[in-house]
This record gives structure tokens, C-alpha cells and sequence, in this order.
């Protein structure tokens, strides 16, 4: 009964890159911000001392950790990302990678998935194990008194290292995960992404989602030989922030990473270390773009649910920043974006209308998305197309630009104002080799963007003739 | 009744600052620290004031980054609706972003972002909010808008005409076309028979469709006042100049009375209720309520605190009941879960649900997750399953001290449902407090199923039948 239902629906995806909140919490942290914001926009003059002072090492098995020090709860935020993404399964057993990580903690080391739980339930923490396609994150919550402390890390250790993957867990898991993948099919958003991410990237494993098919045929051999291979230590990135010190701190990401090629899943004695995957495959090129096309599929729902989308752009891409800044004009700025104006304030055909780019490790998705009645889904999709091609072609006018500007850049300090905003921070500085001094760095790199750089990034990557458009639950006349 | 030992090892001090704050020093969670081996960690501070317009002002300081949060509350939800006006204090919230005479219809939100800050709005059953994040140096310009439109909102028909549209769409995205959420609405609206909270926030579609903007009209000058308001600021502030800023820009508004609230008290259930929702879906869903006590004297009350522990024990983590024994155990379920809130300002009820395993039925699920009741009334709970559980409320309340908005949004909801916001450190008290005899108590006392309401889904295909697929049988009088 804690339902609340909000005048805006959260955003469907990360609207703009640097959520980097603020905080490291030891102590004057909020002067050198203000320092760095009012030097950033008076002179762009780059400060001597760090905002958010990372420290970065490297284990001893070779993973890159980055740490800041944190004290005012007595917590510790870790996350643990390995290069284990989806696009390290075969298509004939897409799914292992999120499978393999939703059996980790299935029974680990000597303890059985029971007593694993019951453990660690005792220390008070909280974790999580995920995959996408570029990758797969462990995360861990805990407090820093000795015991808790100890205890889930030893546990995070254990379930990344030497997890089981016993039979019965897999069978169980497998059921489970193919009755979600039955129920996601009725559902009109999960059948749109799905048949979005297919036609966007057919062939690749971005557009690659489990099936039934796929997910019966994954057996534990395929588990242990994906954990095996993709679980390197020397591949992984460790983010960590909360109080503890550098010391503990060392420790801790020595702990996380001392159970692998200890479990059953360990290599034979006899593989070397590049068959454990020290370089992993580089991944897959991207095959052509797909032709610009309307798929409508039918469906009972009162709402048509609509995507429309075309590739974008990866994290390294020098365009990025001007591409999120124009974003934020054109539907990633919640309340204050042109296709807010335009579906929802003008015309109030739909309740949620966003769009945000999605880089990844190669070029993600850009996506508009909203719901609206049936009967009025062709007109929706004209308004957005007339708006995003206007936008495209006019650019964003000089005031859209500033007001944007205005709060990215004054916004700065609320993306670094809690811990686990800065543990998503380090995350992406880690896993995408950006420059350490990458965040404090954003608000001076936005401000020397100009007008002129964002034209040319939308010429070079929004062309909206090219856009895929898939509509779930079209008009009956349509169908 | 099982009587119950108070283990009060907590401090509390109540001093008053110049200019009338009351500022509740930290209770010293003792307790804590000594079976956790962490350091003692303060409660939380929060300085406490009214205006003499009657908002109430909390304010929380955290100083850790440059970054504050603004959330006014007022005491307005479905909860205070009636029938043919059901979604009303939704779609007033939605209208607070239209203007006043000073501030066109968006600018507040333009204002807000240019301000490099984001803002929202929620309705609740029992409480309406209204929430800004912002850099500290913002805080006054906030509650300059903030305190605009609690008195100056202007409702045309025109913004009027075009946001009932977009609500419309709200209601079709969250409910209409999604199968569980059809199942909880049909949960409530068959548990409850004179309480409001049978109506589901958004409201039924057809009075969103009749809904006047006179109506509106009236619900914001009823509700939106002064005395009616809780102010919540927490993040890099001062206390006094916050204070100081909140009497400036709140200070001059003008009380008005709050109209008196008649209670519509729920007659009891007299038996077993249950529904069947036919939606597209592919699994059954199971949803049951069992009507149980609220939450209406902290120092008094022991049954909601014992129902909180006993649907932890269920399904508080991974090692619960629920999912060791059904989903992992016997494999009833693919999911199952057990849950209760003691607060609100309506009636309880503690719910029972999950979706049966392939080859199960939901009448085989609803068997299993009361049996798990019941054996929990026959022979009771373990010390260690309750020790587990009190160690990850402690951490959990410890976490949540890491976002500003979860703290904002703590201390009004228990100002809203009019426990007060010291609530929440003396709740977490009560809680561990809990002995395994009284969760077996509740669990035998409390689980009738003469107060019963049960929500089955029954699914439907999504590809409809067409003619040419129906068997012959179907069509006796086919030509051939």
C-alpha cells in the first residue's frame, strides 16, 4: 500500500551520462565544488585539486580498482565488473550470460544455496548480480562494522569466485526465467523492446534477448565454462566509495577476487593464462544499419506502445557530450523537452514521452519512446516525427541550448550527492577507460561545446529518415 | 495479549533553540551498537518548527555535498476522496504545474531545471508531495515558487482540458493494460466497502472523464493550506537560515481552516471475499489480504509490529520462508511473497501473493502460503530467523541515510499519516523489540478468514480467437 503514482513516470534509461553525485563526505567536499563550478564557468580554468578525489591501484591478479574515501555512514558501496557480458554467449544459448550471474549465489564455496542466504542475510547487506550485453556487474551494500564487513565481502568473494551452479538451482532458475520470458511476451512494452533491439541490431548480440528456446538449452557445463572463461580477474573493474581506508580498502578488492580459479568452475591445471580470457575476444562488428522501417504488431491493450530509434553512438565517441546536451532539448530534459511540449503539454496524448541516447562499448541505441490510446497512435507518431525532424534540422535554438546548459552544468553538484551516485560514476570511468579527471572534468568540457559542434553531431548521427519505429498494439486499421 | 518487555535503552532530549525550534537531539541508538558491533550512531538530527500560519517546517541537515532537497507535503490523498471525484488529488497535482499569475503555465519546471535542479510530483493514498533537488544556493528561489502555488494556482479549462488527456493515458499505462495491477486494484476495491481506500489513486476512468474543473476548484481551496502542510528540507543547509528562508517566503500566506475529516470507518468483514480478473497475461497471479491492525499508538501497540517481523520472516530476504520453502522448496511458486505497512491513514491489510510455478495453480499457491501462517501460529518462529532480521532493518535505516530524498520522504510520510517524523527511530525500535512469541501470537489470532479478500488472475491469450481458428464445435450452425 506504499503505492504512489507521480505527475512524470521515472525516465525509461539513464537521461544523461554524468549522474556523478557528489560527496565524498570527508569533509569541505561542498567548497572545492563550488570552487571547481564557479572557476568551470568563469574561465574554464581547471582546478589543482581533485573534486571527488579517486584513488585507483591495481590488484595483484591485475584488476583496476578505484576508490573514494567516504566516512559520514558507516557503510561501504562495491561494485565488481567483469567483461561478461551477453556478447560472450553463443545466439543458440542467449541468456547464459544473465543466467550464469543470477547463479552465483546458488551455492558457493562449501555452503549451499541455504546457507549462503542464511549467511548472508546475517551481515545486514544487500547485493545483486546482473548482465547486459557489454557486461556483468556484481554489486555490494554492507556496513563497516568488523563482523558485517567481513563476513559480506568474504561471501561477495565466494559467490563471484567459486559459485556451484548445482543441477537442481539450474533447472529450477531455468523454469523460472522461461515463465518471465512467457509473461514479458504478453506484456506490450517487453514485446516492443524486444522486437526494437531485433530489428536495430539483427545479427548482433545487442539485439539478441533469451528465449524459450535458447534458455532450455543451456546446461551447468555451459555456466562453468562462461564463468570460467569471462570471470577474469584480470579484466575486472572495481568501484568502491564508504568508510573505510585506503588499507581496508586495498584488502577488500583483494578478498573480492581471491576465490577465482579456486571453484569447481577453475580451469585445469595446464591452461594458460590468455586461454583464461587475459584478452578477451574483441567484440563483434556491427553489421549494417537497418533500412528504415515500421513494424506494427497487434495487440489487445488499450495503448499502442511505440519506439522509434536508430543507432547511436559508443562511449568513446567525441560526439557523446553533444549529443546528451541536445538530448536534453529534445526529450531527455524531463518536464522542459521539446517532445514533452509537443505529445504530452500541447496535445496531451501520452503520459510518458521521453528520449535519451544509450551508449555503450559500441555504438547503443538512440531512443524516443511513449503510450498513447490506439485510435491516436498515427497521429502521436507524426508529431513526433515532425518534431524530431524540425529539431534535426533547425538545431536547438540558442536559449534551449543555455537553459540545458544551465542544468547540467549547475546540476553538477546533484550528481555527486550520494554514495551510490559516485559508485555508478567510478563504474563507467573504470569499465570504459575514461580519464580519471573524466568527471570533474564534464561541467568544463559541456561549456566548450558549441552550437555549431552539436549541428554537426545530429548531421553525423540523428538522420530520422533512418529511423526504425515499432508499434505494439497498433491501430486496428493498421493491422 | 502477550505482555511484552521494553528494552529502553534510548536517550532522547528535547531542546529549544531562541527562536522556537525544538530540535530532538539524536536518540543514541545504544542498543544497536552494542549487539552489532557497530559505533553508535546517532539517530537522526532534525530541527522542528511551526509558523504560525500552521506549516509545520522540518528540517534535516546533510552536509556531505552542495545539494538540497525541497518536499512540501499536504495532508490530501485518495484516502480523502468519494465517489465520482475518485483521482481527484492526482489530477490537482497534476494541474500544480500549470501557473499562477506570476509563473506561466511550465515555467516552474523550466525555473527548476535552469536552476540545475529536477523536480516531480507524487500522490498517495494518504498524502500529496511535491519535491525539488537543487544546489544548496537555489533553496530560496524554490521555496519562493513552491510557496506561489500553494495559494495562487490558476486552473483553466484549457490546461484543464488537455492534463484530464494525459491522466487518461496514466491510468491506461499503469492499469488498464497491465494484468497485476488490475488484480491490486480489484484487491482493494472488493477488501473495502466504506473506506476509501477501495478507490485506487489514479481514480476510476469514468470520474476522470466527468471530473469538473469546479471540482478541482474546490479540492485545491479545501486542501491546500498552511495548516494542512508539512515542509520537509534536507541537504546543505543551515538550519536557522533555513528556517529564517521558510518564514520568509511561507511566513505570509494566510491560514485558512482545514475542513473537519469525517472517518469512514471499513464495517468488519463478515466472510470470505474473492474475484477473478480475466486480463492478457500468460501466468496466474495470486492476491490475498487479510484486514490486521494499523499502526495508531507507537508506545502502545504491539500486534502491527508483530505483523511488520512476521511478513519479514515470510519474506523480508532470501533465506525467508517464502522463497526457501515455496519457490526454492516444494516449487509452488515461481514467486511469493508476504507484505504489510502499519502506517497509513486508512486500514491495514496484510497481503499474500505470488505467481504459481508452471504446472501449479493459484489454488495451490494460496493453500501453500497459508500454510505457512498457520504453521507459524502452531509452532512459532525462530530467535535466529528474528536476529537476522533485526540486523538488516538496522543496516537498511543506515543505507537509506545515503540519499537525501529517501530521508525527505521518510520524515513526511510519517508526519502525513500522523505519527510524526520522530516515528521512524522509535518504530525501528519497536520492531527489534519484537520476541518470537508474539509473531506467533498475531499469526494465530489475526489470520481469519472471515477477513479475507482474495484476487485471482486468470489469463487470457493476447492473440484473440479468430473465427477461422475456432473448432467447428463452436459454430453448430456453420454452412458447408
Amino acid at each position: 500500500m506504499n503505492e504512489t503514482i507521480a505527475t512524470m513516470s521515472s525516465p525509461a534509461s539513464p537521461r544523461i551520462s554524468p549522474s556523478p553525485r557528489g560527496a565524498a563526505d570527508r569533509a569541505p567536499l561542498p567548497w572545492r565544488f563550488l570552487a571547481l563550478l564557479l572557476m568551470v564557468m568563469l574561465a574554464g580554468i581547471r582546478p589543482a585539486q581533485a573534486v571527488l578525489p579517486i584513488e585507483q591501484w591495481t590488484t595483484r591478479q591485475g584488476a583496476r580498482v578505484l576508490f573514494v574515501r567516504a566516512d559520514a555512514i558507516p557503510m561501504l558501496d562495491v561494485a565488481v565488473h567483469f567483461d561478461a557480458g551477453g556478447r560472450h554467449a553463443s545466439p543458440d544459448r542467449a541468456g547464459l550470460a544473465s543466467l550464469t550471474a543470477a547463479l552465483l549465489d546458488s551455492g558457493a564455496g562449501a555452503l549451499d544455496e541455504d546457507a549462503f542466504a542464511e549467511r548472508f542475510a546475517r551481515t545486514g547487506a544487500q547485493r545483486s548480480a546482473s548482465a547486459g550485453a557489454d557486461g556483468t556487474t556484481v554489486t555490494l551494500r554492507t556496513l563497516v562494522s568488523e563482523r558485517e564487513l567481513g563476513e559480506a565481502v568474504r561471501l561477495t568473494a565466494s559467490m563471484i569466485g567459486s559459485p556451484s551452479f548445482p543441477q537442481a538451482a539450474l533447472v529450477r532458475e531455468k523454469v523460472r526465467l522461461v515463465a518471465r520470458l512467457r509473461e514479458s511476451a504478453t506484456q506490450p512494452a517487453a514485446i516492443a523492446q524486444r522486437r526494437f533491439d531485433e530489428l536495430l541490431f539483427a545479427g548482433h548480440p545487442y539485439g539478441r534477448s533469451a528465449t524459450v528456446e535458447t534458455v532450455s538449452a543451456i546446461e551447468a557445463e555451459d555456466l562453468r565454462a562462461f564463468h570460467a572463461r569471462n570471470y577474469a580477474a584480470s579484466r575486472a573493474v572495481i568501484a568502491m566509495i564508504g568508510a573505510v581506508t585506503r588499507e581496508r580498502a586495498e584488502a577488500i578488492a583483494e578478498t573480492l577476487l581471491g576465490d577465482l580459479g579456486r571453484g569447481p568452475s577453475a580451469p585445469q591445471p595446464g591452461t594458460s593464462e590468455v586461454a583464461l580470457g587475459a584478452s578477451a575476444p574483441p567484440p563483434e562488428a556491427l553489421p549494417p544499419a537497418p533500412a528504415p522501417q515500421v513494424l506494427r504488431i497487434a495487440h489487445p491493450a488499450s495503448q499502442s506502445h511505440l519506439l522509434l530509434g536508430l543507432r547511436g553512438v559508443a562511449y568513446d565517441d567525441p560526439d557523446l557530450l553533444a549529443l546528451q546536451w541536445a538530448n536534453h532539448v529534445l526529450g531527455g530534459g524531463g518536464f522542459t523537452s521539446r517532445l514533452y511540449a509537443e505529445v504530452r503539454e500541447k496535445r496531451g496524448l501520452a503520459y510518458s514521452v521521453y528520449s535519451y541516447f544509450a551508449p555503450r562499448s559500441q555504438p547503443g541505441p538512440f531512443v524516443i519512446g511513449l503510450q498513447t490510446r490506439k485510435d491516436q497512435a498515427e497521429r502521436a507518431l507524426e508529431v513526433v516525427r515532425e518534431t524530431l525532424e524540425r529539431f534535426v534540422r533547425e538545431g536547438p535554438t540558442d536559449e534551449e541550448l543555455a537553459a540545458a546548459r544551465a542544468n547540467l552544468i549547475g546540476g553538477f553538484p546533484l550528481k555527486l550527492d550520494s554514495n551510490r551516485k559516485i559508485l555508478s560514476q567510478l563504474t563507467l570511468i573504470g569499465v570504459h577507460r575514461l580519464p580519471i579527471d573524466w568527471l570533474e572534468r564534464w561541467p568544463e568540457r559541456l561549456a566548450a561545446i558549441s552550437r555549431e559542434d552539436v549541428m554537426r553531431a545530429l548531421a553525423r548521427h540523428l538522420d530520422p529518415s533512418q529511423l526504425v519505429t515499432v508499434i505494439v498494439g497498433a491501430p486496428e486499421s493498421r493491422q | 495479549m502477550v505482555s511484552v518487555s521494553f528494552r529502553h535503552l534510548a536517550t532522547s532530549c528535547a531542546c529549544r533553540l531562541a527562536h522556537g525550534f525544538h530540535w530532538p537531539a539524536g536518540l543514541l541508538l545504544l542498543l544497536l551498537a552494542l549487539t552489532l558491533q557497530i559505533p553508535a550512531f546517532a539517530a537522526q538530527t532534525v530541527y522542528e518548527t511551526r509558523l504560525e500560519n500552521g506549516l509545520k517546517v522540518l528540517i534535516k541537515p546533510d552536509r556531505r555535498a552542495p545539494s538540497v532537497v525541497q518536499l512540501l507535503a499536504y495532508r490530501v490523498g485518495s484516502v480523502d476522496e468519494h465517489d465520482g471525484i475518485t483521482g481527484i488529488s492526482h489530477l490537482l497535482e497534476h494541474m500544480m504545474f500549470k501557473g499562477t499569475p506570476t509563473v506561466a503555465s511550465g515555467e516552474f519546471s523550466r525555473r527548476v531545471s535552469a536552476a540545475g535542479g529536477r523536480d516531480n510530483a507524487f500522490t498517495s493514498r494518504d498524502y500529496t508531495g511535491y519535491f525539488q533537488q537543487v544546489p544548496s544556493s537555489k533553496l530560496p528561489e524554490m521555496m519562493a515558487l513552491e510557496a506561489d502555488r500553494m495559494s495562487h494556482l490558476v486552473l483553466s479549462e484549457k490546461e484543464f482540458a488537455t492534463e484530464r488527456e494525459v491522466v487518461i493515458e496514466e491510468r491506461r499505462l499503469r492499469t488498464e493494460d497491465r494484468a497485476r495491477a488490475l488484480v491490486s486494484e480489484q484487491l482493494m476495491a472488493a477488501a473495502f466497502v466504506a473506506s476509501p481506500y477501495r478507490h485506487p489513486i489514479v481514480g476510476w476512468m469514468s470520474d476522470l472523464k466527468t471530473m469538473a474543473l469546479a471540482d478541482l476548484e474546490s479540492w485545491y481551496r479545501k486542501w491546500y493550506s498552511p495548516g494542512n502542510a508539512t515542509l520537509v528540507i534536507v541537504g546543505d543547509v543551515d538550519p536557522e537560515e533555513a528556517l529564517e528562508l521558510a518564514r520568509q517566503h511561507y511566513g505570509p500566506i494566510r491560514a485558512s481552516s482545514i475542513p473537519e475529516r469525517k472517518s469512514r470507518i471499513e464495517p468488519a468483514q463478515r466472510g470470505p471475499r474473492e474475484a477473478v480478473v480475466r486480463a492478457p497475461a500468460e501466468t496466474p497471479y495470486l492476491l490475498m489480504g487479510f484486514k490486521v491492525p494499523s499502526l495508531e499508538r507507537i508506545e502502545g501497540d504491539i500486534d502491527p509490529f508483530a505483523l511488520e517481523m512476521l511478513a519479514a520472516v515470510l519474506s523480508g530476504d532470501d533465506n525467508a520462508r517464502l522463497a526457501r520453502r515455496l519457490v526454492r522448496g516444494t516449487r509452488v511458486a515461481d514467486q511469493a511473497f508476504a507484505s504489510y505497512d502499519m502506517t497509513g491513514r486508512g486500514p491495514a491489510l496484510f497481503m499474500l501473493g505470488g505467481a504459481p510455478a508452471r504446472g501449479q495453480t493459484a489454488a495451490a499457491l494460496r493453500t501453500a502460503l497459508i500454510a505457512q501462517i498457520r504453521e507459524i501460529a502452531d509452532q512459532g518462529v525462530e530467535p535466529a530467523e528474528l536476529e537476522r532480521l533485526r540486523i538488516q532493518y538496522v543496516a537498511s535505516r543506515v543505507f537509506q541515510r545515503d540519499s537525501l530524498m529517501a530521508q525527505a520522504m521518510e520524515l513526511a510520510g510519517f508526519e502525513m499519516v500522523g505519527l510524526g517524523w520522530q516515528a521512524a527511530d522509535r518504530m525501528l525500535d519497536r520492531i527489534r523489540e519484537v520476541e518470537p512469541e508474539q509473531v506467533r501470537e498475531v499469526a494465530r489470532r489475526l489470520f481469519d478468514e472471515d477477513t479475507l479478500t482474495v484476487v485471482t488472475l486468470d489469463p487470457q491469450p493476447i492473440a484473440p480467437r479468430r473465427p477461422a481458428a475456432r473448432p467447428a464445435a463452436a459454430q453448430p450452425n456453420a454452412r458447408h
